[in-house]
């Protein structure tokens, strides 16, 4: 035993002794950010903007308040998930069936629900997600399969976590292709739901969307600026962009009119088209 | 064992105390939280005296918003302010062309005369300013909530017109040394019902 608890405090030791090298260089990497700082581009780095969007969740909390109805249809199928092979693939396919999840969470789908987490977690276990939909969360989802709230909950929590790890671990681009497909689909749903234009609340949550899309449009903009005019994924935002414009041009009393909800649906079709396998 | 036991503590607490994750520290006061869900978008960072974070958010109609900004402690005096982006459209001229006008005969009666063909008689033309409109872009900013003038250390909205907002935390320069930190900038939206409550 005091051998085992000699070695125990050896390995502390080295431990703290680490962790003091880390404190050093921590020192050091403060110093050399602040030489960077004071560099012409001093303003930049200490003043910036950083751009969000709703979740899937709260854009179909919104959507479902406004009064819209949940539709089967066109949910994705979780069969097809296989089809997706590279990693932007799979992401994009994430973010889509992230949406879907989120969709049946909010509208009580229990099957649904669970069908989609575990396509999300095939999916989150081939990327080298590692946060948010581990096997705990599994375990979790499969004993609240009859409460509701919790499925939301745990549905909220699982995207919420994800989002947070690559946004730590810096891994942009994935969260990009996720925002981006995710938000595709559900404007998806959103408008597969409305049976005909009529101006009433569920075109003004459809209107509404030009927001998320600036915003959406800013953060791409500003963190794969390089890539913004040749992505095809990047480029369906673009084109949301221009079409979500010409909102801005109507009289105050005219939130959409039926013209622009079939020319945005037009966009939004062809986006997920492209986006589905 | 119990000797044990504290260094297996010890060590964990060694290791943790290193990590850099702002989302992962927990620092802001409870009671600032409600009934409200802060998992859509929240922000958090890892910021220097001196930095300004602006965060700009989508707040849907319907819905009530909780904002709020903390931070750790050796960041001190951090404040934070709710500010409205505007956009508006101002009819402007963008260009002034000048060309020939007909001038067409007209009767006593201030009808137009025609000729043989059916088309309105000209008698002669006149020099005219044709003005082209435009629409220029104006972009403006209203502060709506400054945490260091409001008496609640949150800012609370029920939104009747989706519409943009940008959040700015200022982490105030120190003269002495600079610091670092993690600010956790909290964007909640009202539980539906009490039994999605959850922290």
């Amino acid at each position: 035993m005091r051998i085992f608890l000699f070695w125990i405090t050896i390995i502390f030791l080295f431990v703290a002794c680490s962790g003091e090298k880390k404190s050093d260089q921590l020192k050091k990497e403060i110093q050399l950010k602040e030489a960077v700082q004071k560099d012409a581009n001093q303003l930049e780095v200490s003043s910036k903007m950083v751009y969000r969007v709703p979740t899937p969740i709260e854009f179909y909390m919104f959507f479902k308040n406004a009064g819209g109805e949940f539709n089967q249809q066109k949910l994705l199928a979780v069969e097809n998930m296989n089809k997706y092979l590279s990693s932007k693939e799979k992401a994009i396919a994430f973010g889509m069936y992230a949406s879907d999840l989120a969709y049946s969470a909010v509208y009580s789908q229990s099957q649904n629900t669970v069908s989609y987490f575990e396509t999300g977690k095939k999916l989150a276990d081939d990327l080298g997600i590692t946060e948010g939909y581990g096997e705990d969360l599994m375990n979790r989802f499969k004993a609240n399969l009859n409460n509701v709230d919790s499925l939301y909950d745990l549905t909220a929590d699982s995207y919420w976590n994800v989002f947070n790890y690559l946004e730590d671990q810096d891994k942009t681009i994935l969260l990009s292709y996720i925002t981006v497909a995710g938000w595709i689909e559900s404007l998806y749903q959103a408008f597969n739901a409305i049976e005909k234009y009529e101006e009433n609340e569920l075109v003004h949550c459809i209107a509404d969307q030009q927001y998320v899309v600036e915003n959406l449009h800013a953060f791409i903009n500003e963190v794969h600026k390089d890539k913004m005019q040749e992505d095809d994924v990047f480029l369906m935002v673009v084109d949301l962009v221009k079409a979500y414009e010409l909102l801005y041009y109507n009289d105050e009393n005219v939130v959409m009119t039926e013209e622009q909800f079939k020319s945005i649906k037009e966009v939004v079709v062809k986006s997920r088209n492209l986006l589905v396998k | 064992m119990k000797n044990w036991i504290v260094l297996i503590i010890l060590l964990i607490i060694g290791v943790e105390s290193f990590s850099q994750r702002c989302d992962n520290k927990d620092f802001c006061d409870k009671s600032l939280f409600g009934e409200f869900d802060f998992r859509s978008q929240s922000n958090y960072a890892q910021v220097y005296s001196g930095d300004t974070v602006r965060v700009k958010v989508v707040v849907y109609s319907g819905q009530s918003y909780r904002i709020f900004t903390c931070a750790e402690r050796k960041l001190k005096d951090v404040v934070f302010r709710i500010i409205y982006p505007e956009k508006r459209f101002k009819r402007v001229v963008k260009e002034v062309t000048q060309k020939d006008v007909p001038i067409y005969e007209k009767n006593k009666n201030g009808e137009f005369v025609l000729d043989e063909n059916g088309n309105k008689k000209i008698t002669g033309t006149i020099f005219a300013n044709d003005t082209i409109w435009g629409r220029d872009l104006i972009t403006s900013e209203s502060v709506i909530y400054d945490s260091r003038e409001a008496e609640e250390k949150y800012w609370d909205s029920d939104v009747h017109k989706t519409r943009l907002i940008i959040i700015e935390t200022i982490i105030p320069e120190e003269t002495r040394k600079e610091r670092v930190g993690c600010i956790q900038i909290m964007v909640g939206r009202k539980y539906e019902t009490s039994s999605q409550f959850r922290r």
